[in-house]
């Protein structure tokens, strides 16, 4: 056995369990299934895997560690994202196809006119899709990668590309290639289509991921401290579930969050003079039940003036002469002891009844004796006189009215 | 966007990039958040943004003696409030198996929350727990579905959680959040009791069930 078979054994493991690392690396754990589980049970031998909570297992440490070094290496060697290189190369491209316009090389200027539309290309190209791949991490705030700590790790890289692009566009921005390029149609033309046209927007977007940035790697921050203090707090009110603040309330110094200013109920009319709210208003009342059968009638109310509203007519009951007249007497004669007699009433107070004879007045008392119910606090009583030669008939020549309980 | 700001905040709204994303980005902007100012302060009141800014709220511009009535009233609710949000927080980070706690903007997992209940008999005691810190939270149908049903609802009302598809159960924890955390490290700060219950906690020893 070679000095160097333990980390041989250990790589070939490795690559022999690589699909199983990679999942468990992309997605923060890997469950352990009947075809897997012998893979597993040796990579946690190898101390490459640790038991997490559900049958699963997750990467240790050491390994997530060394996996995110590497592929953070790795990308910063992808091509196009060494941005500061691509612009050193187009200004000594201009500066050679300058040269060599000046010399009359007429082959060599167009071989680097080739070369420099091509770079100027790849800077656009490369910007582009630097913005793009940076958005996305940031929108899915780093969703790649499941830790905190990997994230705040991210979220710092990030931070440092963005503002080291926006510092290479910042100083592209104010350098000479333009002017260099002036009098080159066709450069001209590529550098202001391809890559001046589009500055603006790149440091527009850069400035917003990097402020982005910033804010997440606050927030990062803040996240591990807040869910500290969460703890805390919960495992304070589990060991003192009676634990109240203190009087905070009481402080001649008041924080912020507790000066909350008390809610106001808010209730407001429509302005029924505002023609604004004229087809609002006619949508809702049209859609209340009560008006279903109403049909509208076109007539418009003027601006600012109210429509007199007619009353419905009441119909008040006139009493004619004789019937206040009748009234009145029985009136006065239900407050009477001895009784009041209709003739002398009528004598007295004729003025009251002048339509009506006193022959007239005195069958209408006779008829107000036979109408009105009994017990209404009156009585009648008739004078007569029978009548001989008409049988059982009699003549009334009065009727006394008095304070009574019964006609009689 | 003035007027329906204002009159959000009067009638005591927490304004965040969950509740009202229009009216949020339109308080960012100074200028619009000086006018606000302005315009409440004719009121005594005054605009705040949280410490982290993720929500606006309407606080007393100067406090006189009806101020400080209304101040009282207020710190007896959220002292009533404090127990059940932080224990239904712990209960959301517990089941993220993360140790990151809910923030605003992220999304409340119901039925991720729901199914660990309901297969942890553990977890389905913190849910009564809860269930004993108000009548707020108690619920007539005693299934975890009934009991967690009963306090979205109540961290719903109280504003900390908004509801995206009432069909789906799909919820967001509001920039509310915010001042929650805010009051909680005021608090924390002032009481060394607290702040050293987390290092106090138990560790659990190998071998000793905890």
């Amino acid at each position: 056995m070679s000095k160097h078979s333990g980390v041989s054994q250990i790589l070939k493991a490795l690559h022999e369990s690589s699909d199983i690392i990679a999942d468990a690396f992309e997605r923060g754990s890997i469950e352990v299934t009947e075809d897997k589980a012998k893979s597993i049970m040796k990579l946690s031998q190898l101390r490459i895997l640790t038991p997490d909570i559900h049958n699963t297992y997750q990467l240790r440490h050491s390994m997530r560690k060394f996996l995110n070094t590497v592929l953070n290496t790795s990308r910063l060697m992808e091509a196009g994202t060494d941005l500061g290189r691509t612009f050193s190369r187009l200004d000594e491209l201009v500066t050679r196809h300058n040269n060599a316009f000046m010399e009359g090389r007429e082959d060599d200027k167009n071989l680097y006119e080739e070369e420099i539309r091509e770079s100027i290309n790849d800077i656009a190209g490369d910007i582009e899709d630097e913005l793009l791949r940076i958005s996305r991490l940031v929108e899915g705030k780093f969703a790649t990668v499941t830790t905190l700590p990997e994230k705040v790790k991210e979220n710092e890289w990030y931070l440092k590309r963005t503002e080291t692009i926006l510092a290479l566009l910042e100083t592209f921005s104010f350098s000479d290639i333009e002017d260099r390029l002036r009098g080159h149609r066709d450069l001209e033309l590529a550098f202001n289509l391809l890559l001046k046209s589009k500055m603006g927007y790149f440091l527009v977007t850069l400035k917003s991921i990097s402020e982005k940035l910033r804010e997440f790697l606050y927030a990062f921050r803040n996240i591990e401290a807040r869910a500290k203090l969460l703890r805390s707090f919960a495992n304070h009110l589990n060991k003192n579930p009676a634990w109240q603040p203190k009087e905070w309330d009481e402080q001649p110094s008041l924080p912020d969050w507790i000066t909350i200013a008390a809610p106001l109920n808010m209730m407001a009319n429509p302005n029924i003079n505002s023609s604004e709210n004229e087809e609002v208003l006619s949508e809702i009342a049209s859609n209340l039940p009560e008006f279903k059968e109403f049909v509208y009638s076109g007539k418009k109310r003027e601006a600012g003036k109210l429509i007199a509203i007619e009353e419905t007519p009441v119909q008040k009951k006139e009493l004619s002469g004789l019937q206040i007249a009748v009234e009145t007497f029985i009136a006065s004669a239900a407050q009477s002891e001895s009784g009041l007699s209709a003739r002398e009433w009528w004598a007295v107070n004729r003025n009251m009844n002048d339509m009506s004879s006193e022959e007239y007045w005195v069958r209408r008392i006779l008829s107000e004796r036979q109408n009105r119910k009994p017990g209404t606090g009156w009585q009648a009583d008739l004078v007569s006189a029978p009548v001989s030669e008409l049988d059982g008939n009699v003549i009334v020549r009065d009727i006394i009215v008095s304070k009574g309980l019964l006609n009689v | 966007m003035f007027k329906q700001a204002v009159i959000d905040l009067l009638q005591g709204a927490f304004i965040c990039e969950q509740t009202n994303p229009a009216a949020f980005k339109w308080l960012k902007e100074p200028v619009n958040h000086a006018e606000v100012d302005d315009y409440l302060a004719r009121l005594n009141r005054r605009l705040i943004k949280t410490n982290n800014g993720f929500a606006y709220y309407c606080a007393w511009e100067s406090i006189g003696q009806g101020e400080r009535n209304e101040v009282r009233k207020t710190f007896t609710e959220i002292k009533h409030t404090i127990a059940p949000v932080v224990l239904f927080l712990q209960l959301c980070m517990n089941h993220s198996k993360q140790d990151v706690s809910p923030a605003a903007g992220d999304r409340f997992n119901y039925a991720g929350l729901l199914t660990t209940i309901t297969e942890n008999p553990s977890v389905l005691e913190e849910l009564r727990r809860l269930s004993t810190l108000g009548k707020e939270f108690v619920s007539t149908d005693a299934s975890p579905k009934g009991m967690l049903d009963r306090v979205v609802k109540q961290m719903m009302l109280w504003g900390y959680l908004t509801e995206h598809n009432k069909n789906q159960a799909s919820y967001s924890f509001t920039g509310k959040l915010d001042y929650f955390y805010e009051v909680l490290t005021f608090l924390a700060e002032d009481e060394r009791s607290i702040q050293t219950a987390d290092d106090e906690q138990d560790v659990p020893v190998q071998g000793r069930l905890t």
